[in-house]
């Protein structure tokens, strides 16, 4: 053997080659910050609700319908209660998103929205697919807006049906859209918060 | 200037006389040299994919014919955010020293490798129904995968001077996991000795 191989070169050598080979048992190394949200507008809540987290009556519902992000075909209703929202879905061209009031302070340990609904499609008994976002505080992660789904049957008379999520969360506002295809009006008369 | 001049030709002549000697001399390769290394990458797997690759090697010469080298083969990118390639970690093994210091030193190389890559991610921006956006800020991910490549090669190599020699070298190699594939490496490549190269008297 040459000088300069001596044995701690070579001993050396063979605690590199196991160094390498150890680390060559593979890894993962991902570098990435924490997402950061940019609030869309506001919208706030001008008028008392009557009950803690329940939207019923004309002037309540009408903040639903009447700020800078809902968007769609909106009126009120009154011929057969006390005020309902009607929604006009015009099938695949048409977008609905019917953004409520901010709530401050949150509304805590929220498991679902109850609406109380009516589904008129312009033709045949299609149902309607429908989902609500939250937004919240404790969702994981922050950046999440979790979702519940529910699809509403058509149908004459007033229905309930809610839209469930878990875990609870701590809700800030929430919104509703549809992946429908159908046309026709959605009604909703009431909308509540469902919590524990 | 004038004295700077003459001593600049004297140590080039004295270069020069030192390879000329150095030639009558079988290469002593000194433990470390590091090279870098370019050519083309092959893989079969459903159909041919040939792209062209390039990256550093280390190696350890254990002695005058053997050696353990790790080498890291980067695909040229498309355009992409990042970087992916192959490692290999390999036994090379020289057949025969020849008693020329320009000589050609042919070698089998056996080993096994991985593939690393590594990623930069931009900002993303995610708009959201309601008017509110989530940013997702750039980053990077990367992974080396576990030891998941057989390779067999040989090559050559031929020193160029005191500094340098020259190496060419093809890889065949078996992808063992989960998408298995066969796949070549063909590499041209200069290597440099840590030292230097010596020549040694061969009796």
């Amino acid at each position: 053997m040459a000088p300069r191989f001596t044995k701690r070169f070579v001993s050396r050598s063979i605690g590199c080659v196991l160094g390498c080979a150890g680390l060559m048992s593979g890894c993962e190394l991902e570098n990435a910050s924490v997402p950061h949200i940019i609030s869309g507008p506001s919208v706030p809540s001008p008028v008392p609700l009557r009950a803690p987290y329940v939207w019923d009556t004309r002037d309540e519902l009408v903040v639903w319908t009447g700020n800078l992000v809902s968007r769609g075909s909106f009126s009120i209703d009154s011929d057969d209660s006390n005020g309902a929202i009607a929604i006009q879905l015009a099938g695949p061209s048409g977008m609905l998103v019917l953004r409520g009031p901010d709530i401050d302070p949150p509304a805590r340990a929220i498991r679902a929205v109850r609406i109380r609904y009516r589904w008129l499609p312009d033709s045949g008994r299609t149902s309607l697919s429908l989902w609500a976002a939250f937004d919240a505080t404790n969702a994981t992660p922050p950046d999440l807006q979790p979702r519940a789904f529910a699809t509403l049957d058509a149908g004459g008379g007033w229905q309930e049906i809610e839209l469930r999520q878990s875990p609870p969360l701590d809700v800030r506002y929430l919104y509703f859209g549809t992946y429908s295809l159908g046309t026709g009006v959605l009604k909703l008369d009431t909308i509540t918060l469902v919590g524990g | 200037m004038k004295h700077i001049l003459s001593r600049g030709a004297a140590l080039i002549v004295l270069s020069l006389s030192l390879q000329d000697v150095a030639g009558a001399q079988a290469l002593h390769v000194p433990p470390i040299e590091i090279g870098g290394q370019a050519g083309l990458f092959g893989a079969f797997a459903d159909g041919i994919f040939v792209r062209p690759v390039a990256g550093p090697r280390l190696t350890f010469n254990i002695s005058q014919q053997h050696a353990v080298e790790l080498a890291a083969d980067t695909l040229i990118s498309d355009g992409t955010h990042g970087l992916y390639g192959f490692y290999f970690l390999q036994y090379k093994h020289a057949t025969r020293r020849p008693p020329d210091w320009r000589g050609i030193r042919p070698f089998v190389t056996a080993g096994a490798g991985g593939y690393y890559s590594y990623q930069k991610i931009p900002e993303r921006r995610l708009s959201r129904p309601d008017g509110s956006a989530v940013v997702f800020p750039a980053g990077s991910t990367g992974e080396l995968s576990r030891l998941a490549v057989a390779a067999f090669g040989s090559g050559f190599e031929r020193a160029l001077n005191r500094y340098a020699s020259f190496r060419l070298e093809g890889t065949g190699f078996l992808v063992i996991d989960s998408d298995g594939f066969l796949g070549f490496r063909v590499l041209a490549s200069i290597s440099v000795p840590i030292g230097g190269y010596r020549g040694t008297q061969v009796h």
